[in-house]
């Protein structure tokens, strides 16, 4: 593909100059614009509440007729995020749509924080303790939390 | 208008390459008749012949069935249907020369002109994987006024910041498909395209000479289809710029009686346009509406949207481990979603914007000769898109619905497919699980029955090959 396309400019320079309340989208590498760096909050009244969660994003090629691609960084203690940080999110695959944005996705998975789904798990263990002990699971993701996406001067 | 516009017909169809394609796709199939003959009656020989080690029977059942299903099926198409239809693929050379019509039909032309728009894509999504729609069927419908045609999109419009003139030299100065970059990574250190002329990238019978003939067959297939790939890359964008060219003689020559759109029907088009909400860009505002939820997409993006790849129903997470012999018939194709409401059965319809008269292609005025702007007046009484605004929607199989099967429609054809090359990949699986049965058993007679049955699922195979 020639040049980047207008669609991703546009929408990054919007993320940039307008963003998401609770995110920070930049562009970390300016010779590679389709891929983006975020820092996410933790929604409030969650176990993530207080975090500041680094996410990558990547536009492929096809975007926006393909999902971007994006996972966390960070840590994260919780049923539909694996160890790797992959996220499982019918937005992001099978239910994507091109009419679908950047912030759209961002908004989705902060959604995804704060109302887990252990229905539809990628990590059965955690799911099956949000669903049986769901005091214990926020305990411990409330641990991951202030381990790993709260900075020391934070604390 | 028949000089200027010679080189279409209003099916919308390219001429000239078609009629040639067709007499060596023929020519073709009368080769591929007589190997399918030699085939079968390898075959028969090889199943008379139980004698031989039950192993290697099967061996050569299987590569035989492969090979001499499809011929079988090129051989019955053959003796009632001698019009090649593309819905049923033959000879490797009769889909290259499918192919590369279809990339000549991509190819963007000043003088296939519709209202102002062109028939084949700016190229806002240039992936030629998903640039698989029907061309023939798309050209078609743009023609007689159901899709959007093709406009060339802009990047930024300010109203306010362009006066006419700006606007005008903006619109000029757009070539008629985005560039394409010269060199591309898959195509990288390929022989047989570099420094080659457009004759001889056109000529695919001397691909053969680039190859390697010490490489093993599949090695040389695949090489073979990459270069050809390569050379229709760089081929479309050969007949691209030729069209660039006509189309700047077109407009220097100012003869005013030809196919380049004039001054105020460009005004008209974009001093009325709008943003399409897919890919950002600004285009004239007559756009195809979703026929569900009566929001505006322009044809670029439509045709993008497409039924997913043959998968199974409910397996969420494509675990192929899971799958059987049995649960091949459960392998479906799901239908396009609208992209704003995902109401299934993805459909648009098109209404000719108002404001401007038809031009160009399927009308009587050549672009540019366009003058009337009709009276602001909308007569909504018979106008399915103003009455439909937040009315219920329009049902898929409306006549004025095009829905994404329509320019599609080789999706079953495709089911099947993917069902059949399961079907194949589990076979072959049984054949290495048996063999491996008969090398550890001593007993003749167990042999035969393994033999029979092995002849047996080979004979089943070579029957699902062949066409219902």
């Amino acid at each position: 593909m020639s040049g980047l396309p207008k669609r991703i400019i546009k929408e990054t320079k919007n993320l940039i100059l307008d963003p998401v309340p609770g995110m920070k989208t930049d562009i970390p590498d300016e010779d590679n614009l389709r891929y983006l760096s975020v820092e996410m909050e933790g929604p409030g009244n969650s176990p993530y509440q207080g975090g500041v969660f680094n996410l990558e994003l990547y536009l492929p090629e096809d975007y926006p007729m393909e999902p971007p691609k994006i996972r966390f960084l960070t840590p994260v203690y919780h049923p539909n995020i694996d160890k790797l940080g992959r996220i499982c999110l019918d937005v992001l695959k099978d239910h994507w749509s091109p009419a679908f944005q950047i912030r759209t996705v961002l908004l989705s998975i902060q959604q995804l924080l704060d109302t887990p789904n252990p229905d539809d798990p990628l990590l059965s263990d955690v799911a099956e303790l949000c669903k049986s002990n769901n005091a214990e699971y926020c305990k411990i993701a409330k641990e991951w939390t202030l381990k790993y996406a709260v900075t020391k001067k934070e604390v | 208008m028949g000089n200027t516009t010679s080189g279409y017909d209003e099916s919308g169809h390219t001429s000239g390459s078609s009629s040639s394609s067709r007499r060596s796709s023929l020519a073709n199939n009368q080769t591929a008749t007589r190997n399918a003959r030699s085939q079968t009656m390898n075959i028969n020989n090889t199943v008379s012949s139980r004698q031989r080690r039950a192993s290697s029977v099967v061996g050569s059942l299987l590569t035989g069935t492969s090979r001499a299903g499809s011929s079988f099926s090129r051989n019955y198409d053959f003796s009632n249907n001698t019009d090649m239809d593309t819905t049923r693929t033959g000879s490797s050379r009769e889909k290259q020369v499918n192919k590369e019509n279809h990339y000549r039909n991509l190819v963007v032309k000043y003088d296939e002109c519709v209202d102002g728009g062109f028939l084949a894509p700016y190229g806002v999504h240039d992936d030629e994987k998903k640039l698989d729609y029907n061309d023939t069927t798309v050209r078609q419908l743009i023609i007689g006024r159901k899709l959007q045609p093709f406009y060339l999109p802009l990047e930024d419009y300010e109203e306010n910041e362009l006066s006419d003139e700006e606007l005008l030299k903006i619109l000029r100065s757009t070539l008629l498909h985005q560039p394409y970059p010269e060199d591309i990574e898959k195509f990288e250190d390929l022989p047989g395209v570099k420094n080659l002329s457009k004759a001889q990238l056109e000529d695919a019978s001397n691909i053969d000479s680039y190859i390697d003939y010490s490489s093993s067959k599949s090695e040389r297939k695949l090489k073979k289809s990459l270069i050809f790939a390569a050379r229709l890359y760089k081929l479309k964008s050969i007949w691209q710029q030729d069209e660039n060219e006509r189309y700047l003689d077109a407009k220097n020559s100012f003869s005013a009686n030809n196919m380049v759109s004039n001054d105020k029907l460009l005004l008209d088009l974009y001093r009325n346009g709008d943003e399409c909400p897919i890919c950002f860009l600004y285009l004239p505002k007559n756009f195809n509406y979703s026929r569900c939820c009566y929001q505006p997409i322009c044809t670029e993006c439509f045709v993008q949207i497409k039924r997913k790849e043959p998968h199974y129903q409910n397996s969420h997470d494509e675990n192929e481990l899971t799958a059987s012999e049995d649960t091949i018939e459960t392998l479906v194709s799901e239908c396009a979603h609208c992209p704003y409401c995902a109401t299934p059965d993805f459909g648009v319809i098109y209404e000719m914007s108002s404001s401007i008269t038809k031009t160009g292609l399927g009308s009587g005025t050549l672009p540019s000769e366009y003058t009337v702007r009709t009276e602001e007046k909308i007569d909504s009484s018979d106008s399915l898109v103003q009455n439909r605004r937040r009315a219920q929607s329009i049902p898929a199989n409306h006549k004025s619905v095009v829905t994404s099967d329509m320019i599609r429609p080789d999706w079953e054809a495709n089911l099947s497919k993917a069902k059949l090359k399961l079907k194949k990949r589990f076979a072959k699986a049984n054949t290495i699980h048996m063999n491996n049965r008969l090398i550890s058993s001593d007993e003749n007679d167990k042999m035969k029955l393994i033999e029979d049955e092995m002849i047996e699922r080979a004979i089943r195979l070579s029957l699902a090959e062949q066409p219902q």
